[in-house]
């Protein structure tokens, strides 16, 4: 245990230092508020998380540390040129903090069951519907809405009801084409085809619901063939450089149009990307332990959706970016200026922080068992 | 705010280049060794805990296929049983299918077979089958499972919310005579857990193991002096955790 805080120390330490001198610098050269007030805030934010009790609220500090680590340098992307949009990407991830903590009371509470199951699917429906139910909606529900459906489908699996789970994902897939998202509709039917191969222990499963996505995509893109075109992707940036340039040597950043991985690679070269790539691949790794120590299925299929999800958008992101794909580019997970996709993101990690909570709490109580006996 | 002369931050920036490239390479190295240090630890625990995350245990009752008489195989609270490694029990006896049942703990009632299509097994003597409704049949302390030819008693852990059953002495199951079924142990003849810190390449036998021997003996009545520490029931369980 105290080797365990002394390495969150040294991790809280290390991260304090690495970003409050990211904001000091340019700050101590414009004499900005808003640099001074992010060189105090992010780093404290941090530190307020991850020694947090944990009797407050059970949250996972290595993905956690992944996870806000990422999220720092989204904001520190756009701070030497932009410090107003940094300031307001800083509000966005302390609002999406909230969503990581709903994550975590929300599957304390959830027991998969049918009627809880056939609920969260209905949920899931009415938030993948929203471009249809209410035209005016200029944000995006999707990614909420595939949690949402993800819940159902693993709920579903849980009590063997694999039939019901096949139709919820599949109408969900095809709610997500109607509406066009094409790169929300790939990333559901990747994690959606592993996590009925997981959950339901049997290929015959994986492999109709294999079947049920391919003909969906193949009927779709018949009828929309103009769909599948390739986009137009964010102009190149250099995969080499030296962090911090100085503003006037910085490529010019005229609007905040670029994404923010773009932004840290235009502006800190390719260290900084390639601490972003290691930082994901800590989470997806951190994820798939979570998943192997679960002890219930429910719990099991849930933690591989999460990272399925977090894993494919980043998949879908690399992809899209190098014109492999003919998607519009997503964002980055956890680098991303959209409020929703944020929401969702830290929603899905506190679905992650939940279940390793539960695993905790489940070999405790074997110790604690244990140890009453003798 | 304060802001430092031009001479000044040229310096800080110089050092800058090199610092914030070295301290981002070593956050990544610090998270990764949390990250590292946190799994290290579950798995360490899981390992000086053989029965962690187990309800109990399937003993065979006689020799069939590969499987000795008195084998034992820890059960998980969930999982599939068939005669394939990918299963959580491997069964490779003839007339197992390759993922015959799946299994699940329901807290209260036992443990749930759900048979697969075109897969059979007794429980109890009584014929089950994939249109079975499985909470009709569970398993609970003593319950005998009959999957093709392997014959296979089901002894649950301690401290499980199991129902209470009537206290019965251990009859030898006898597989061409269904209708005797065995009656299921009490409660209170359950043996307590593993204990902490337990270590299997110490030597030591683990519960398991022994408990899985004691099924197979006629053994003394609980009240016996002989044995180690009182038996403890369910209540008595609870009371003492707190709960």
């Amino acid at each position: 245990m105290k080797k365990h805080a002394s390495r969150r120390f040294h991790v809280a330490a290390v991260l304090i230092l690495f970003f409050s001198v990211s904001f000091l610098l340019p700050a101590s050269r414009t004499g900005d508020a808003r640099l001074y007030l992010l060189a105090a805030a992010v780093p404290g934010c941090m530190l307020l998380l991850l020694f947090l009790p944990s009797g407050v609220l059970a949250l996972d500090r290595p993905s956690l540390a992944a996870a806000l680590c990422l999220c720092g340098l989204g904001i520190l992307a756009p701070a030497a040129v932009l410090p107003e949009n940094a300031l307001s990407q800083g509000m966005r991830c302390l609002a999406a903090l909230f969503f990581l903590m709903a994550g975590t009371v929300l599957l304390r509470l959830f027991r998969p069951s049918l009627p809880v199951a056939v609920g969260s699917s209905v949920c899931s429906f009415v938030l993948l519907a929203c471009p249809f139910l209410f035209p005016g909606l200029d944000f995006s529900m999707s990614e909420g809405g595939t949690i949402l459906l993800l819940l159902s489908v693993s709920a579903f699996l849980s009590v063997r009801a694999r039939l019901p789970a096949l139709i919820v994902s599949m109408s969900g897939l095809l709610i997500l084409l109607l509406q066009e998202d094409l790169p929300s509709a790939a990333i559901w039917s990747i994690t959606c085809i592993l996590v009925f191969w997981a959950g339901s222990g049997s290929g015959l499963w994986s492999g109709i619901a294999f079947l049920g996505i391919g003909a969906l995509f193949g009927l779709w893109s018949v009828l929309n063939p103009s769909m599948l075109a390739p986009s137009a992707l964010s102009s190149s940036f250099p995969l080499s450089g030296f962090p911090v340039l100085p503003p006037e040597e910085i490529s010019e950043v005229s609007e905040f149009t670029d994404s923010l991985f773009v932004l840290i690679g235009k502006q800190y070269g390719f260290i900084f990307l390639l601490c972003a790539f290691l930082l994901l691949l800590f989470l997806l790794l951190r994820g798939a332990s979570i998943a192997l120590h679960t002890r219930k299925s429910f719990h099991a299929s849930l933690a591989l959706g999460v990272i399925l999800l977090i894993g494919t958008r980043a998949l879908c992101f690399l992809l899209s970016l190098n014109r492999l794909v003919p998607f519009p580019a997503v964002a980055f997970p956890f680098l991303t200026d959209s409020l929703p996709d944020l929401f969702a993101q830290f929603f899905l990690l506190g679905i992650l922080s939940a279940v390793s909570a539960q695993n905790e709490s489940d070999l405790s109580e074997d110790i604690h068992l244990s140890m009453i006996t003798h | 705010m304060p802001v430092v002369s031009e001479d000044i931050w040229r310096i800080l920036y110089t050092v800058s280049r090199y610092l914030l490239p070295f301290l981002a390479v070593l956050t990544i190295l610090l998270i990764f060794f949390f990250i590292i240090s946190e799994s290290r630890s579950m798995r360490e625990s899981i390992r000086r805990l053989p029965g962690s995350g187990m309800v109990g245990e399937l003993v065979v009752l006689s020799d069939s296929g590969d499987l000795a008489s008195n084998t034992w195989f820890p059960v998980p609270r969930e999982g599939v049983l068939g005669a394939v490694r990918s299963c959580d029990l491997v069964i490779p006896c003839p007339g197992v299918h390759a993922k015959h049942l799946d299994f699940s703990w329901q807290d209260g009632l036992g443990l749930l077979i759900h048979l697969r299509s075109g897969c059979e097994a007794l429980v109890n003597g009584i014929p089950v089958t994939c249109r079975t409704d499985a909470s009709t049949i569970p398993l609970t302390h003593g319950s005998v499972l009959q999957i093709g030819s392997a014959v296979l008693r089901l002894h649950l852990f301690a401290a499980l919310d199991v129902p209470s059953v009537s206290m019965q002495p251990s009859v030898p199951y006898e597989m061409q005579a269904p209708v005797q079924i065995p009656a299921p142990l009490s409660c209170d003849r359950m043996d307590p857990p593993m204990s902490a810190g337990q270590d299997p390449s110490s030597g030591a036998v683990p519960f398991s193991a022994v408990s899985s021997v004691n099924v197979m003996q006629d053994r003394p009545s609980v009240s016996s002096e002989d044995q180690p520490e009182p038996r403890r029931t369910s209540s008595l369980w609870k009371e003492e955790i707190g709960e």
